[in-house]
């Protein structure tokens, strides 16, 4: 037997069983074929809803709180860490120049010797 | 880009504070600096406070230096302490025994004629030698 001829079947056996269903059965079926069917009517409604809050426009449902949250929090987060990349930045550059200060004035050469341009060729010619 | 000014950068409610503020000790290691003190912006008053900081902890000949050199270092221009900072990062990385020769060096240069010297900082080689 092939898959057409036990569909067939199958279809004869079902028309068969509701032709000898009861009043009342039949009509709570069509009562139930119909509420299913205005479900199925109104449910377009939010689909382009959800659609276009997906797609970054339209109406402001829930799913579009939540992006437009998590792009503010993501926003927010990298705001602050350029603030803090530059704070620690310029505070390092602040500790290496207080460092490299207290070195030149403690250092065993005067400052005279490291802005004298004649002492550097001195070196230089010095140089073996 | 944000920019944070150096100032606020150094760290709000850090304080600047006054001549009259300072500790006892912090004046007497910054004492060179008495009459200028008042007019450092917070954050060149946090740099030398940090020098004050490290100060006990370096030897006597280095405190002695630091206190002969610091009224000279404010008086450079920022150019000439950007040059100062760049040699010294320089010569800071020799071996002690260069760091010692280069001392030497100074020494020696230091003895040389007034005019030799200008000669070498106008031509930057010296002439040649004659035989």
């Amino acid at each position: 037997m092939n898959e057409h001829e036990t569909a067939k079947k199958i279809t004869g056996y079902l028309d068969h069983g509701t032709a000898e269903l009861k009043a009342g059965v039949a009509f709570r079926l069509q009562r139930a074929r119909q509420l299913a069917l205005s479900q199925l009517a109104a449910q377009p409604q939010h689909a382009p809803q959800l659609a276009l809050a997906d797609s970054g426009g339209g109406s402001f449902g829930p799913h579009r709180f939540l992006a437009a949250t998590r792009l503010g929090i993501g926003a927010l987060l990298l705001v602050a860490g350029v603030f803090a990349y530059n704070y620690w930045e310029t505070a390092q550059q602040a500790r290496d120049i207080e460092e490299t200060d207290a070195g030149i004035l403690s250092s065993e050469l005067p400052i005279d010797a490291y802005l004298d341009p004649g002492f550097e060729a001195w070196l230089k010619h010095s140089e073996p | 880009m944000v920019a944070i000014s150096p100032a606020a950068a150094v760290g709000i409610g850090q304080q600047a504070p006054s001549w009259a503020q300072l500790s006892p000790a912090n004046r007497q290691v910054l004492a060179p600096l008495a009459s200028e003190w008042d007019s450092f912006d917070p954050q060149r008053k946090q740099k030398w406070l940090g020098i004050a900081n490290r100060y006990p902890m370096l030897a006597p000949v280095e405190q002695q230096r630091i206190q002969q050199q610091m009224s000279a270092w404010v008086h450079l221009t920022p150019e000439q302490r950007r040059i100062a900072r760049e040699q010294y990062k320089n010569f800071r990385q020799l071996p002690p025994e260069q760091r010692h020769l280069v001392a030497e060096k100074w020494r020696e240069y230091q003895q040389l004629p007034p005019e030799k010297r200008r000669e070498l900082a106008s031509h930057g080689t010296p002439p040649p030698r004659r035989p």
